[in-house]
């Protein structure tokens, strides 16, 4: 069958560049989450008090847990060090996002909807799943493997 | 220590693969499906829009990327051709940066290029890794080879 020969042919091509889109959407995700992060650190008693206002418990707690986790996954994420590990803390404060702030302002980014934090969540989801790709640390100390 | 952490977080994670593919695949169609059907209720208005942002021939570029968008749409959620679908809709998101949202800077708060831009990363994703399981790629091209 040509069709399912011309397929394939492609995909073994494609698949090269399977490392290249995973250290592309890690960059990208460590921008993302690099501004929110300082933000956090920056105004630290100010993103406690909006954490209590949400309802969100242990609030100071909190804010520490998640300012420090988001500034740990910028790192990470650029190195590509321990990536399915941090992915995943960092999926929960997506969906806690999603959750709390954004779900009340339905699908688009123009009225803070869960747009955009949902989209960090599947890049999060398909790096958790995938790795980080070649051009890691994450490759470099445990190999490729299987 | 590390190394057993990273291969337990791996084996456990990695069965994941299909499922963020396939959530990837329907946020990206559902993000495509507005922006096509707007081009197409209103065609004329899309061509000489592409006009006045100086792309060349207007109303066949208009068709083309309805088109190309309305069979994304279609494609992504069924899981068909997906690597293929996903290389012009990346070539229409990098048109969409140059031309709009470029001058705007990096926010989608200003229009500026962000979403389109984690649109390309997950469409270059599709390229390079393909469906996932839960699709007809999969059914028709992949099963047996495997």
């Amino acid at each position: 069958m040509r069709l399912k020969d011309f397929y394939l042919e492609l995909s073994v091509l494609l698949n090269y560049f399977q490392s290249f889109s995973l250290l592309f959407a890690r960059l990208a995700l460590a921008y993302g989450f690099y501004e929110p992060a300082l933000t956090k650190w920056r105004n630290f008693d100010t993103t406690t008090q909006w954490f209590g206002s949400l309802g969100i418990p242990f609030a100071p707690f909190m804010t520490l847990l998640t300012a420090s986790l988001e500034i740990i996954g910028v790192l990470l994420l650029v190195f590509g060090l321990f990536t399915r590990l941090i992915t995943v803390p960092l999926m929960i404060i997506m969906l806690i996002a999603v959750l709390t702030v954004h779900l009340s302002n339905g699908f688009s980014m123009a009225n803070n909807g869960f747009e955009i934090p949902l989209y960090y969540f599947l890049f999060l989801s398909i790096l958790a799943s995938h790795g980080a790709g070649e051009f890691s640390l994450d490759t470099l100390i445990f190999g490729k493997g299987k | 220590m590390l190394a057993k952490i990273h291969t337990l977080s791996k084996n456990i994670l990695q069965n994941f693969q299909s499922l963020s593919l396939l959530l990837a695949r329907l946020v990206v169609a559902y993000g495509f499906l507005e922006p096509a059907l707007n081009k197409w209720k209103d065609i004329n208005s899309v061509a000489t829009w592409f006009g006045s942002m100086g792309i060349p021939f207007p109303t066949l570029n208009a068709y083309m990327a309805a088109s190309t968008e309305i069979l994304g749409v279609l494609l992504l959620t069924i899981g068909l051709f997906t690597r293929l679908i996903s290389i012009p809709l990346m070539v229409i998101m990098v048109v969409a940066i140059m031309t709009v949202h470029l001058t705007h800077g990096f926010s989608a708060g200003d229009n500026g290029f962000e979403i389109p831009l984690y649109y390309m990363l997950f469409l270059f994703i599709f390229t390079a890794h393909g469906a996932g399981k839960f699709s007809l790629d999969y059914l028709l091209f992949e099963k047996k080879t495997q």
